[in-house]
């Protein structure tokens, strides 16, 4: 048995379910967030249908890169830097998505 | 402060082959998977908060209607979802800091972020509920 399998021997595998459970909250978070811009579809219109599109297409993106790291995890290989990376950006286009819609009144 | 174990197995050095996560953890032992998992799971606990306030600063400009004065609602919101871009924007810097620490061996660094984000809210509270007590 090599290093890495030797790793998870004994496991429970609730360290990676409490991860896989965190990024699922996470990613509903984001479309919450993103679904609240949707009251303001009557005064802006399709407009603001682009980072509710953004913020669905981005969870399912990161979701599909989650399941394919999985595998990398089980050999030793924990460290998730497109995730957060691409995560964090998701977050600031949102935010600056929100910034621009709460403005542009004024 | 406790320095998590590295793996001493060669095969562990310099972790995941890509050129992106070299330039990104730099140098160094990938550390037990996991100490990185728990590291994941802090910095989604922080982007979570972080969501939070993006999501309570659309939802005052969105949904208060008039409740309270327009400047007052403005500029809760602005700070708000101001907040909450730059604590995504450090929770990530976080995560790399303490990756990049845990690699190297060394102690994990202190974080102020806390500290900060309890000022901001504080002060967001105390704005809202100076606002509602002028208009009411």
């Amino acid at each position: 048995m090599g290093r890495h399998e030797a790793l998870w021997t004994g496991d429970t595998g609730l360290a990676r379910e409490r991860t896989d459970l965190s990024w699922g909250r996470t990613l509903l978070s984001v479309m919450t967030v993103t679904a609240l811009f949707l009251r303001w579809l009557p005064q802006f219109g399709g407009d603001v249908l682009v980072p509710v599109i953004l913020g669905i297409a981005a969870g399912l993106g990161l979701v599909r890169l989650r399941h394919g790291r999985r595998a990398e995890v089980f050999v030793g290989h924990g460290d998730a830097a497109h995730e957060v990376i691409g995560l964090t950006a998701l977050v600031l286009i949102v935010g600056l998505a929100g910034l621009v819609l709460i403005v542009i009144p004024i | 402060m406790s320095v998590p174990p590295s793996f001493e197995d060669e095969s562990f050095e310099d972790g995941r082959a890509g050129r992106f996560e070299r330039r990104v953890l730099g140098p160094g032992r990938e550390p037990d998977p996991r100490y990185s998992l728990a590291n994941e799971r802090t910095f989604l606990a922080w982007i979570r908060t972080s969501l939070t306030l993006l999501g309570g600063g659309v939802a005052i400009e969105a949904f208060a209607g008039d409740a309270f004065g327009v400047v007052a609602r403005r500029g809760l919101a602005l700070g708000l979802v101001c907040l909450g871009m730059v604590l995504a924007a450090v929770s990530c810097y976080r995560w790399v800091s303490l990756e990049r620490a845990m690699r190297q061996g060394r102690p994990l660094p202190l974080n102020p972020v806390g500290l900060a984000l309890a000022a901001g809210v504080a002060i967001a509270a105390a704005f809202l509920a100076v606002s509602i007590a002028v208009r009411g």
